[in-house]
């Protein structure tokens, strides 16, 4: 993974094994490590397998071609699809984030997807869904 | 091979196999590869009264599956038939499964 260090230049770093890219980080490879692997098994590492998660968005800034996409499940299911969220942008770093560049997405019962139309990193939202009659 | 993420870990999920190439849910089965696009795609996998669907617009979420955008490596070589310029091609790379993410939601029926 990568992230921001000083005024435009990035810093490399490796998670622990199994641990997520902390916050302000972005993954870029994802090591698959075997198990068994230790410096006798395999000294040059060549059982692991590197896979590139790279974003690449070759039409920005006119259109985003990945935008990112998480997925947001109810608690408790809704008796239809017809649902209405209002949602409130909390914080973003790097860029501002408004709350019309979050587009809902595949609209379920018991959740929706989301993607992010900004430059924006770390965006935190606050969410409400309703549903009349439901 | 993908990775899978459960939405709530403990929770029953919806019966499904998984190979590199591939996904089960039911009667549905998403192949990673033909779903691949030059933009970054989303696979959503449903279940209503009519079973299990992909792409429709009614019931609950089962499965989620993101397959990243192609890429491509651009070759030099030959040139234009019409300008007699050098030319390059550009040619498709395989999509590699473990970039692929499932991510499978609770399940109820």
């Amino acid at each position: 993974m990568a992230h921001p260090h000083g005024s435009g230049t990035y810093k490399l770093a490796v998670t622990a094994i199994g641990q997520s890219v902390p916050d302000n980080g972005i993954e870029i490879y994802r090591l698959t490590i075997p198990a068994g692997s230790t410096d006798a098994t395999d000294p040059y590492l060549a059982n692991v397998t590197l896979t590139d998660v790279r974003r690449i968005e070759v039409g920005y800034p006119e259109m985003l071609d990945s935008p990112p996409s998480v997925s947001l499940a109810f608690t408790r299911p809704m008796r239809g699809t017809d649902w209405r969220m209002d949602i409130d942008v909390v914080s973003s770093t790097g860029a501002p984030c408004r709350a019309d560049q979050i587009v809902i997405t595949n609209r379920a019962t018991n959740g929706c997807t989301l993607w992010l139309g900004s430059a924006a990193d770390d965006v935190r939202i606050r969410w409400q869904a309703t549903r009349l009659h439901d | 091979m993908p990775m899978i993420n459960l939405i709530q870990p403990g929770a029953r999920v919806a019966p499904f196999a998984v190979t590199d190439a591939a996904l089960t849910i039911g009667d549905v089965v998403v192949t990673f590869a033909d779903e691949q696009q030059d933009t970054s795609a989303e696979v959503v996998i449903r279940h209503s009264a009519a079973g299990f669907a992909v792409g429709s617009d009614d019931g609950a979420i089962v499965a989620v599956v993101r397959i990243p955008a192609r890429q491509y490596v651009e070759t030099e070589g030959g040139t234009d038939p019409m300008s007699g310029e050098p030319a390059s091609t550009r040619e498709a790379l395989p999509l590699d499964t473990n970039a692929v993410t499932i991510e499978l939601w609770p399940f109820a029926g």
